[in-house]
């Protein structure tokens, strides 16, 4: 990690609140709320190779990238602001989630989240599937929704074709110091039984450069989302696992001043204003890696699938100090970064 | 299929696969304080009163929770006082611990080492006598008196572990030495059965329903589970599985897994422990090793393949329903390695040391997380007892003391208290919920409490080369973080061929057979124990002990405890006897190399033995001290049982083939009891 990454880290972190939450009894397997999330479809299956240029998918936002080698190509974001702006070539706070189809595993899955996506037909087909998610936490973040939208999107016409959109129920199932929250369903459909987990950070899109990582089995993925979503089987007899590493920030001895910074009108602007930031004093983070272990199995005495969630530290916490002005200014901090 | 129990070591040939039935009955009671065959020593009974209930039971006594098994350290509510009892191997003494105030309130003195202890539900604290081969029951009728004794059985040799079935109709003993379960009257002691198993049994647990026990072994790659009705075993192989090959990796194992070429997967070893409760059924917990002895057929640079990790801690999940292990629990990751992510971090402390040598198990039914213990890293590890590999959930580690043989979960207070050996001191901890906490300004809540002093001390040197004996994760000794205990378990061996730079080489067994028997190695090119070490040391990419720290572990390895001898009947002796006879004979040629009271003659010699990756193909003649309990044999472990190593030899290493088979039974029974 670069010094600058772990600097938009800490700076990142600094937003977020950090106190603990009661938590209640665990929840079991039968206690998650049913919902369902398809796979991709099997692959070279129902494949859609031009999607008109009128066509919309909600949640997908398309923007012409540059002829280069020969190809051309769209980006995609999840909002039309975030569309917007990176068309007049400013940074994005974009909190989409989009994935991809990965078809070398056993079953075919949707690859770890991107917060953004594209299709270049330089190098290939002209049209490609993607999975979007969106989290809506509600109930004082005890209940949230999952919004999932499946889409072809051509990268020719920008057109996209929904294949299929569905709104999974969640419940809340565990959490670290109110900055990271894991919520659940389960799954019984004809393919089986399946818990989908989602492990939410409170932080902005600017963590991009500090991606979840999940680690199964025989595979280690890295998303840049500001969620990481993680479907185990409930009925496969070997049992599955999940570990999601990530960190959350530590609260504060002397809390820093919260107040945003006021978003800068122009370049101009944003260059003084990131000067005066970066000369502003500085406060101590801190901030901890840690693991989610989230598993299912069933032995013979288990009547329904046992699903369990639990935390553990992975590293000692790290401190730093950062300019206190930069709390809350996540577009400079980017620009900061990039220009790095 | 019958024998006496005691009278077979850890030999892995089939005929340990039976029950062990009256011979046994008669030789124990035989031996417990005079009493009639078949009847335990029974204090109360020779005065012709009444026993008690339960031969020693209290209403004193009341256990506080329920562990699944025994441990170094039991708790219990005295005449309502909170206290621990210990078994301290070091005073050879049991140790009576006020839970709260930590003061030492009394001292049982059994004038032999310890094994476990467990308190029953009817207030008899039972305890196993590891050098005195004996099982028994104490009661105590106030905290600050001593324990008495108020009946006693003996058992097959180093009983340690204890658990009783859950009507408490009978008391299970698991013999390390003495390669055995053997089973005892809930309430008399009076010996019922034994059941012979694979080697160094450490730790026993029973079924939910009351109907399987399991057993684990501290080498050897498998669980046995025994049941109880017929007494038949099956060794249950645990090995761990690359996530590549899952789906091939459970082969039926019937028999000796040793046996079982089919087998795939990393061996594993350091099966210490086994635990379980009842908040998270059907589940029995079984932390182990991981090896990866490399490949036999080429020569490392060091012991293994140093590319990767060659130890990998686990905690196998068992199914009792289904009596295999939960796949995903045996499962051998195949992303990050722990040596990878040793190598990419830029702060050593931000890894975790890994516990290569778990020692002791318990479950805290509120969190439902399992505590082990570890050797070396001086840790508790609290790990998620829900997932389907509770290694890859750990919660969070406490530092305790040094050596942690031991723990029990005080449920009244929900702390775990833990004994630690070395530097013989109770820590309690509190064990706290399963949400992570800020650290930051907590104040440490760990408290270890060291107990008054022997009052014969451990010399300094021994005590300091125990410590040394089972670092893990010292750089000085082994750059992957192995411990000498890794592969001599108990100063013993862990059963493996390792792959090394000079061909495939057994562990070879150390405690009471090493300072009369230089020269050192299988090649026999070390005349120094300190030399052999630094060797050893290097081979393991280690930096190296000097000096006084050197001299303590060569003191150490020297004085180690050796098995406890056995106890023959007048039937075994004669057999013995003449076995003695054939192994003295011109005919036979065995004593020729195997001479002298240490059985070597200190010589290389070729013995036709030379394996493909093999540099040499002369090897130094091997002490036959404690044969019988350390198989497989051979430089490469070709041979798994002693007598298919009398079969095989015939010709390349004495003459065995004109034995009757009456004859080699004899002589392999006389090697059983060197």
């Amino acid at each position: 990690m670069t010094p600058t990454t772990k600097l938009a880290l800490l700076v990142a972190l600094v937003l977020l609140p950090a106190t603990a939450r009661a938590e209640g009894p665990a929840k079991t397997y039968a206690d998650l709320p049913l919902g369902t999330i398809a796979p991709p479809p099997p692959a070279g299956k129902n494949a859609v190779h031009w999607v008109a240029g009128h066509e919309r998918a909600p949640g997908f936002h398309t923007v012409p990238m540059p002829n280069v080698g020969g190809g051309t190509g769209v980006e995609i974001f999840a909002s039309a602001d975030d569309a917007k702006a990176s068309k007049n070539g400013e940074s994005s706070t974009s909190a989409g989630c989009f994935s991809e189809a990965h078809y070398h595993f056993r079953e075919p899955e949707w690859s770890l989240g991107e917060a953004r996506a594209m299709v270049w037909t330089g190098g290939g087909d002209r049209t490609r599937i993607f999975h979007s998610e969106r989290l809506v936490e509600a109930e004082g973040g005890e209940r949230a929704t999952l919004e999932v939208v499946d889409a072809w999107i051509d990268g020719v016409t920008r057109g996209a074709k929904v294949v299929s959109k569905s709104s999974v129920p969640l419940v809340r199932v565990g959490g670290v110091l109110d900055d990271l929250q894991v919520y659940a369903a389960r799954e019984e459909s004809a393919k089986g039984k399946f818990v989908h987990v989602v492990v939410k950070r409170n932080t902005p899109q600017i963590l991009a450069a500090f991606p979840f990582m999940v680690e199964r089995t025989n595979r280690a993925v890295q998303g840049s989302c500001t969620h990481a979503r993680v479907t185990l089987r409930a009925d496969d007899p070997s049992g599955d696992l999940a570990i999601v590493k990530t960190s959350v920030r530590l609260p504060e001895k002397d809390k820093p001043d919260a107040t945003p910074a006021p978003s800068p009108k122009n370049a101009k602007d944003e260059r003084s204003a990131e000067e005066a930031l970066l000369a502003s004093p500085t406060v101590e983070v801190r901030a901890r890696e840690l693991e989610v272990q989230l598993g299912t199995s069933q032995t013979s005495q288990d009547k329904t699938p046992v699903f369990t969630v639990s935390f553990g530290w992975s590293a000692r916490e790290q401190r730093s100090d950062v300019p206190a002005g930069l709390v809350g200014s996540h577009r400079i901090v980017t620009r900061a970064k990039r220009r790095k | 299929m019958a024998g006496t129990a005691g009278a077979r070591g850890g030999g892995m040939d089939k005929a340990r696969f039976g029950v062990v039935t009256a011979a046994a009955v008669a030789a124990f009671a035989a031996a417990c304080g005079g009493a009639k065959q078949g009847e335990p020593s029974t204090p109360a009974a020779s005065n012709g009163a009444v026993p008690p209930p339960g031969c020693g039971a209290s209403a004193a006594v009341v256990p506080i929770g329920q562990p699944a098994g025994s441990s170094t350290i039991a708790l219990a509510r005295v005449s309502g006082r909170r206290v621990a009892f210990v078994a301290d191997e070091d005073a050879k003494a049991i140790l009576t611990v006020d839970l709260d105030t930590r003061e030492q309130l009394a001292t049982t003195p059994l004038g032999a080492r310890p094994g476990q202890l467990l308190v029953t539900r009817d207030g008899r604290v039972l305890a196993t006598v590891r050098d005195g081969a004996k099982l028994l029951s104490l009661g105590a009728t106030s905290p600050t008196a001593p324990l008495a004794t108020r009946c006693e059985a003996m058992t097959p040799v180093e009983p340690i572990a204890i658990a009783t079935t859950p009507d408490d109709k009978t008391i299970l003993v698991a013999n390390g030495w003495g390669a055995s379960l053997a089973a005892f009257d809930g309430k008399t002691l009076a010996p019922q059965w034994t059941a012979p198993l694979g080697r160094e049994p450490r730790s026993v647990v029973v079924s939910d329903d009351g109907k399987t026990a399991f057993v684990s072994h501290a080498v050897g790659s498998h669980v046995t589970q025994v049941e109880l009705a017929s007494h038949a075993t099956t060794a249950l192989a645990l090995r761990g599985v690359r996530a590549n090959d899952l789906g091939n990796a459970f082969v039926s194992v019937d028999g000796d897994p040793l046996d079982d070429k089919r087998a795939k997967g990393r061996p594993s070893c350091q099966g210490f422990a086994l635990t379980k409760a009842k908040v998270v059924p059907g589940r029995v917990f079984a932390p182990e090793v991981f090896v990866d002895p490399g490949n036999l057929d080429e020569r490392p640079e060091g012991y293994g393949d140093v590319s990767q990790d060659t130890e990998v801690p686990n905690v196998a999940v068992i199914d009792e329903g289904t009596k295999k292990p939960l796949p995903a629990s045996v499962l051998v990751p195949s992303t990050i390695s722990s040596r990878g992510r040793k190598a990419m971090s830029a702060d050593p402390r931000t890894t975790r040391p890994d516990c290569l040598l778990p020692r002791a198990a318990a479950i805290d039914e509120t969190t439902k997380s399992l505590l082990v213990t570890c050797f070396g890293i001086d840790a508790v590890v609290a790990y998620d007892a829900q997932s389907p590999a509770p290694f890859r959930a750990e919660r969070r580690r406490w530092t305790v003391g040094s050596g942690p043989s031991g723990i029990a979960v005080d449920v009244e207070k929900h702390r775990g208290v833990v004994w630690a050996q070395f530097d013989r001191t109770v820590t309690t901890f509190p064990i706290g919920g399963t949400q992570l906490a800020d650290e930051r300004g907590a104040a440490p809540t760990v408290m270890r409490t060291a107990m008054p002093a022997l009052r014969e001390k451990l010399p300094a040197e021994y005590a300091l080369g125990r410590v040394l004996f089972h670092a893990a994760g010292d750089q000085r000794l082994a750059g992957d973080g192995r411990a000498c205990a890794s592969c001599h378990p108990d100063g013993r061996d862990d059963g493996i061929t390792w792959a090394t730079p000079e061909g495939p080489r057994r562990s070879i067994m150390l405690a009471g057979r090493v300072t009369a028997t230089p020269p050192y190695s299988w090649n026999g090119n070390e005349h120094s124990i300190a030399n052999h070490l630094s060797n050893t040391f290097d081979r393991l990419s280690g930096d190296g002990l000097h000096g006084i720290e050197l001299d303590a572990l060569v003191t150490f390895v020297s004085q180690m405890p050796a098995p406890p001898a056995r106890v023959l009947d007048a039937k075994e002796k004669a057999k013995v006897e003449r076995g003695r006879q054939v192994f003295a004979s011109n005919e036979t040629q065995c004593a020729k190399c195997h001479a002298g009271a240490e059985l070597t003659d200190g010589q290389n010699h070729e013995v036709a033995s030379k394996h493909k990756a093999d540099r040499g193909t002369a090897f130094n003649t091997p002490s036959l001290k404690y044969v019988g309990g350390s198989g497989p044999y051979f430089h490469d472990g070709r041979y798994t049982t002693l007598r298919e190593l009398l079969d095989k030899t015939d010709g390349t290493m004495g003459k065995t083939k004109h034995l009757s088979t009456a004859d080699r039974d004899a002589l392999e029974a006389f090697l059983r009891t060197l």
